[in-house]
């Protein structure tokens, strides 16, 4: 029988079936070592809708559970939410038309920056014609004056 | 493992860092979710030509069926040239449409409906998809 678990000083590693745990080891053959820089840990996810507000000033916002001491990776997409609205006789199904974009790793920077608790995605003019995909929460939405929504999917890793 | 500050878990550590706090960056920590793989896949589709534009290819929509969830999960989906190894995610072929586009998928518990972008100068390429257990959306 194997020893598929080393838990020693300052290292655990969990093997494949079949290998013995060991610092020796191939990562190939491990299912875990705390070596790892990434273990595979949501902080969070979710979709968020935001109402556009025409101006260039400030934030809309996506705030972790709690703060860190980091500021982690996240991957966002863009997305159209059944909450919408795009002339079609019904609400849009879940539809992610763009991305995944990843912030504080590079990526689309101008985009969305990441803090150590939230998600930051700078407010635009509706007129800048830049990301996101902008829709209209309702058919009642869709007439002058306009109210433009879009909505994000995130996922904040812990890494 | 044990207890921390009132609730029973397990967590690692990296290196320099100490497992009993509550801001630091964790290897493995039992108060979140962790990435699982429900599915993955992938399929080489053959574009038609389009009669409007010369050396451009379109594709119908390419449908991939799971295991039912019960909610919406994240999704990954890429591309890649049908003579690539493997698929990118982000999707590489974009770069050969208007800096617009993207692989629109509809995500539902069960499936995923790939809006398999167009492709210029060849007329096939590999879509692939990771499907995790990770729920994102009701």
């Amino acid at each position: 029988m194997t020893d598929r678990i080393l838990l020693d000083t300052g290292r655990m590693i969990i093997s494949q079936p079949g290998y013995n745990a060991s610092t020796s080891l191939a990562d190939a053959n491990k299912v875990f070592d705390s070596d790892w820089a990434f273990g595979g840990a949501i902080i969070t996810a979710g979709v968020k809708q935001f109402t556009v507000e025409d101006t260039a000033s400030g934030y809309y916002t996506i705030d972790f559970p709690t703060a860190l001491d980091y500021a982690p990776a996240v991957i966002l997409n863009s997305v159209d939410l059944p909450t919408m609205w795009d002339a079609s006789p019904a609400q849009i199904g879940v539809y992610r038309n763009r991305g995944p974009y990843f912030s504080n790793r590079g990526g689309v920077t101008t985009f969305a920056s990441v803090t150590t608790s939230q998600i930051l995605i700078p407010k635009f003019n509706v007129s800048s014609g830049t990301f996101p995909i902008l829709r209209f929460p309702s058919a009642a939405a869709s007439t002058p004056p306009r109210t433009y929504c879009f909505a994000v999917e995130y996922t904040v890793f812990a890494v | 493992m044990g207890l921390k500050n009132g609730r029973m878990g397990f967590w690692v550590s990296p290196s320099g860092v100490d497992a009993s706090g509550e801001t630091g960056r964790m290897v493995l920590n039992s108060d979140y979710e962790h990435l699982q793989i429900h599915t993955t896949g992938s399929a080489t589709v053959t574009g038609t030509a389009d009669p409007a534009r010369p050396n451009y290819y379109y594709y119908s929509d390419y449908v991939v069926s799971f295991a039912d969830l019960g909610y919406r999960p994240l999704v990954m989906v890429g591309n890649a040239a049908a003579n690539d190894r493997g698929a990118s995610i982000p999707p590489a072929l974009m770069m050969w449409q208007a800096s617009q586009y993207q692989i629109a998928t509809e995500v539902r518990s069960s499936g995923l409906t790939i809006d398999v972008p167009e492709t210029y100068a060849t007329d096939t390429q590999v879509i692939s998809w990771v499907v995790f257990k990770n729920k994102v959306y009701d």
